[in-house]
C-alpha cells in the first residue's frame, strides 16, 4: 500500500518510541512514571479496569451470540425441565461461577439481578452445556 | 525487557492493518491461538508494572491516529482480539508469544492502519490506471464506479486528508516541543526518515552513550505529550 510521507513519518516515530520502550526496564518505567510525578498504581488500575469491562463485553456478546445459535438450534426440539428452587438455582448458579469465572464476568453489569434475572441465566447456562442438572441432581 | 518477544516473536506472526490486520501462521487456529476465556485470564494476571508499560506503549501508539486517548486505543485492540477468537479473519493472540508484546504490537498495527487509508492505495491504482495522460473518471469508469462511486471516493478521500493533516500535525506537535534539544531533534529528524540508528549517530555526531541519554530524554518527552485528544 502507498502510504502518505505524513503517515510513514509519524509511524517511524512510534515505532522507535516502541522499540525504546521495550528495551526499558519495568524499575526504569516505575521511575519514570514518579519522576513524571505520575501514580503509577492509579495508571495501572484505571487501564486494568478498562480492559476488564471490554473483556467482560466481549463475553457477553460471545455468549449472546451462543444463546442465539443455541435457541435455534433447539427451536425444534424443546426441552421440558423443571427449574431447582430458587435457593437451590442460586447455590448452583453461586458454584457454576466460582468454577467458571469468566462466566460471572460475562454476566456482570453492575446491576443487581432479580430471581427471574438469575432463573434465565440458569436456563441459558443450561442451554449451552456449562450447568448439567444431572450433576446436580436436578 | 520485552525486546525479544515483540521483535522475535510478534512480528512472525501478525501482519500490518493495511494488510487487512490479520494474523499470519502456519499452525492450526484451534490451539495456537487464544480463546476468549484465555484473553481474560491474561487481563487478569497483568501486574502493575505490565500495565505501566502497555499504557506508556498506548500514548506513543496513539500519535497520528484518530483515537483521542490510549485507552481508547488499547481497547480497540483487546475488542479486535476478542472478535478475532474462533473466527478465520481479525486478530488473533498467538498463545506462544507474551500477551504485553502481542497487545503492544497490535496497537502499533492499528495505528499504522489508521494513519493510512484504503482509498490512498485505490487511488493510486487508479492513477496508475489512468496514466500520464489519462483522466480519473475514465479510469473510474473502465472500473466500473458508478458517480456514487466517485462521490464515497471523494469523502474517502477527504478522509485520507484529515488522516494526514493529524500526521502532519503530531509531527509537528513532537517537533515543535523538542525544539530547542538539538540531539532530540536529530533524533526526530533520523525517526521521521526511517533512519537506523547508527545513522543517526553519524549524521549528529552522537556516541552511543549521547544517542541512548538523548533516546530516553526523547521518549519521556513524549510520556507528557500526548495525554489525550477531543475529538474533531
Amino acid at each position: 500500500m502507498k502510504q502518505s510521507k505524513e503517515s510513514r513519518e509519524i509511524g517511524f516515530i512510534r515505532a522507535r518510541a516502541l522499540e525504546d520502550l521495550a528495551n526499558t526496564s519495568d524499575e526504569e518505567i516505575r521511575n519514570e512514571y514518579r519522576e513524571a510525578g505520575q501514580d503509577l498504581a492509579t495508571v495501572a488500575k484505571q487501564t486494568h479496569d478498562m480492559l476488564r469491562d471490554v473483556v467482560a463485553v466481549g463475553m457477553r456478546v460471545r455468549l449472546a451470540s451462543a444463546k442465539a445459535a443455541t435457541k435455534t438450534s433447539s427451536a425444534s426440539r424443546p426441552v421440558h425441565r423443571v427449574r431447582p428452587t430458587m435457593e437451590r438455582l442460586k447455590g448452583i448458579l453461586a458454584e457454576t461461577f466460582t468454577r467458571e469465572p469468566k462466566i460471572a464476568m460475562a454476566f456482570r453489569d453492575g446491576k443487581k439481578q432479580t430471581d427471574e434475572d438469575l432463573a434465565t441465566v440458569y436456563d441459558d447456562l443450561v442451554r449451552m452445556g456449562i450447568i448439567k442438572p444431572e450433576d446436580h441432581g436436578d | 525487557m520485552l525486546t525479544m518477544s515483540v521483535k522475535a516473536k510478534s512480528s512472525v506472526h501478525i501482519t500490518d492493518e493495511e494488510n487487512g490486520g490479520h494474523v499470519t501462521t502456519e499452525k492450526s487456529p484451534d490451539h495456537a491461538y487464544a480463546t476468549s476465556e484465555e484473553i481474560g485470564e491474561a487481563v487478569e494476571r497483568l501486574t502493575e508494572a505490565e500495565l505501566g508499560r502497555i499504557y506508556r506503549a498506548a500514548q506513543y501508539a496513539l500519535f497520528g491516529t484518530e483515537y483521542t486517548n490510549p485507552l481508547e486505543l488499547l481497547g480497540e485492540a483487546v475488542q479486535r482480539t476478542l472478535e478475532g477468537v474462533g473466527v478465520k479473519e481479525g486478530r488473533h493472540w498467538p498463545k506462544d508469544v507474551h500477551f504485553v508484546a502481542y497487545i503492544i504490537r497490535t496497537m502499533q498495527s492499528i495505528a499504522d492502519g489508521s494513519s493510512n487509508s484504503i482509498i490512498q492505495s485505490r487511488t493510486a491504482y487508479l492513477e496508475t490506471m489512468a496514466g500520464r495522460d489519462g483522466d480519473a473518471e475514465l479510469a473510474l469508469a473502465q472500473e466500473g464506479f458508478s458517480s456514487q462511486d466517485v462521490v464515497e471516493q471523494a469523502l474517502e478521500v477527504e478522509d485520507a486528508t484529515e488522516r494526514q493533516a493529524r500526521a502532519a500535525a503530531d509531527a509537528a506537535l513532537i517537533e515543535a516541543h523538542f525544539a530547542g534539544d538539538e540531539e532530540i531533534q536529530f533524533l526526530i529528524m533520523g525517526d521521521k526518515e526511517g533512519m537506523k540508528p547508527d545513522e543517526i549517530r553519524a549524521v549528529s555526531g552522537m556516541d552511543q552513550t549521547a544517542y541512548n541519554t538523548a533516546r530516553r530524554r526523547y521518549r519521556r518527552g513524549l510520556n507528557t505529550l500526548m495525554p489525550g485528544r477531543r475529538k474533531s
